[in-house]
């Protein structure tokens, strides 16, 4: 459990047409470019780059973004939920990894 | 150093960086009454609770450290693996310890019992994440979190009557007081009196007024956002000892025992709220 | 860095101080800003209007420029946004996040917590489907804290 573990918190339950908050907390240092303070290389930077929101398997949102996030994102998105299902992140950082959370909502 | 390094970076361009954060540091003390000030910095800090606490995620962490380390046989005062509530009542006797102990203290007597490591050990892991920044992720920072946690809603509840908790209390109590270092600075010197004292615009709270230590320490382990790690109560107490120039602390000794055995007994009655967030 | 340079740069800094109101009006612009709207947008400053029906949450005062809270949210009906930038100004790279919108969003809704280098102002900009730009904007002081 490192890099790239988090939260994807929806309401358990929600009315047909309600606009929900999609909450979510990863785990990742975001660090800019920057010189190594004791040897003076230069370290490149480690962010997250891109991450998908999805209902249902039908893409929702996407969100671009580098180091001006704080570490250990969070974010908050809207979604108009009209039937039950899953709300899917899919994320990826630029060191080539890739990870998805889903959480499950019943609307009614 | 290393802690300050990360808002270092985004002063690059140091002159310019320097030239404008001056200008805006004047306005900030130019504009605004210390009052003002105040109102706006708790503004700040009512934001940052909105939303997921990143802190939370060290509560999974934990769920699985707990397993690794065979902590599911940790008695922490209600019986082996008994979580729900159990943090509330701590720090208490430990008849098998022979001794008090708080949370923390507890948990690395069952790394040892019941995982088979050293003290050394135990004090390598507890300081695993100390002084760094990013991303460090510790399992025993996890392990507080999640058995802290377990305890959220819980009213803390350290039983005073008990003649060893009352003994370390006092102890507690005066080591709180006690003048000590090159500086001549205790915990008192911020967190004590009816007076109220700050640094820039931070309300510091007192144990001498009622209610603030349980609101202070209810609400660890804290994640704070400059560090973008949780930071316990023993790593506290460690920082707090450094800034007032204090010995080393050891975390697990019977001073962080007694600091706790304090605090939290001066919290009685406080609901705990973990993780709390702060810068 | 000796006590020369320091008079010089102090003296700098005084002048920087005094000039700096007159030469950075409050909606000003930066260089950075403008390469990277033009980038990444198209478009210039002064070609993005200034908006009521977008809402930029942000603290008056930071006192960690390592984590600011700001919500985006606009009653502009979601199926007229197409996308949404977060931009500060003076960061090193003013460019913090870009968000594409659909109508599954049912609402122009972001938040987040942003990194600032020093006090700034943060631009909340949305792309509508007509094909104009409009923002919000809001001046975040990054202040040092208290006792760590």
């Amino acid at each position: 459990m490192a890099i790239g573990a988090g939260i994807l918190r929806v309401p358990k339950e929600a009315k047909k047409g309600e606009i929900i908050r999609v909450q979510m907390v990863i785990t990742h240092p975001m660090s800019p470019p920057r010189k190594d303070p004791t040897t003076g290389q230069e370290v490149p930077p480690h962010t997250l780059t891109k991450l998908e929101l999805l209902f249902n398997n039908k893409p929702v949102s996407t969100v671009n973004m580098g180091a001006g996030i704080s570490a250990n994102p969070f974010m908050a998105i809207a979604l108009k939920v009209e039937e039950s299902g899953v709300v899917k992140i899919a994320y990826e950082d630029n060191k080539g990894g890739k990870w998805e959370r889903t959480a499950e909502i019943k609307v009614s | 150093m290393k802690k300050k390094a990360v808002l270092a970076l985004f002063t690059a361009g140091a002159v310019t960086g320097g030239l404008l954060s001056t200008k805006a540091f004047a306005q900030v003390e130019g504009e605004l009454t210390p009052e003002q000030e105040m109102k706006l910095v708790q503004e700040f800090n009512r934001m940052l609770a909105e939303g997921i606490n990143p802190g939370e995620v060290w509560y999974e962490v934990g769920k699985d450290a707990i397993k690794k380390y065979n902590l599911d046989k940790c008695d922490l005062g209600l019986g082996p693996g008994v979580f729900k509530g159990a943090a509330a009542q701590l720090p208490r006797y430990f008849a098998d310890a022979g001794k008090v102990m708080d949370l923390e203290t507890r948990v690395g007597w069952c790394l040892q019992k019941h995982a088979g490591m050293t003290q050394d050990q135990v004090l390598k892991l507890v300081r695993q994440c100390w002084g760094k920044t990013g991303n460090c992720v510790s399992e025993y920072d996890g392990i507080i979190m999640y058995l802290t946690m377990e305890s959220n809603g819980h009213k803390i509840n350290v039983n005073l009557k008990d003649p060893q908790v009352k003994r370390m209390y006092d102890i507690g109590r005066q080591a709180y007081y006690a003048r000590i270092g090159p500086w001549d600075f205790n915990c008192a010197t911020c967190h004590a009196g009816k007076q109220e004292v700050r640094i820039r615009a931070t309300r510091l709270w007192s144990a001498d007024r009622p209610g603030e230590a349980g609101n202070a320490v209810s609400i660890f382990p804290k994640y704070l956002v400059r560090w973008g790690l949780p930071m316990t109560m023993h790593y506290r107490y460690a920082e707090c000892m450094r800034q007032m120039r204090w010995p080393e602390f050891i975390p697990h000794s019977d001073l962080a025992v007694a600091l706790s055995a304090y605090l939290y007994g001066t919290a009685n009655g406080t609901e705990i709220k973990a993780p709390g967030i702060g810068r | 860095m000796d006590r020369r340079k320091f008079m010089a740069l102090s003296a700098l800094a005084v002048v920087g101080f005094t000039l700096a109101p007159i030469l950075q009006p409050a909606f000003g612009s930066t260089p950075r800003l403008e390469d990277e709207l033009q980038r990444r947008l198209g478009v210039r400053l002064a070609q993005i209007k200034e908006v009521a029906d977008i809402k930029l949450t942000a603290p008056t005062i930071a006192e960690s420029g390592a984590n600011v809270p700001i919500t985006v949210e606009s009653t502009i009906p979601i199926d007229r946004v197409e996308h949404l930038w977060v931009f500060v100004d003076k960061n090193p790279v003013p460019w913090i996040a870009d968000v594409k919108l659909t109508p599954m969003n049912g609402q122009v809704y972001f938040s987040t917590r942003i990194k600032m280098g020093e006090t700034s102002n943060v631009r909340a900009i949305l792309k509508l489907k007509d094909g104009s730009y409009v923002m919000a904007t809001k001046e975040v002081k990054v202040t040092a804290g208290g006792c760590g």
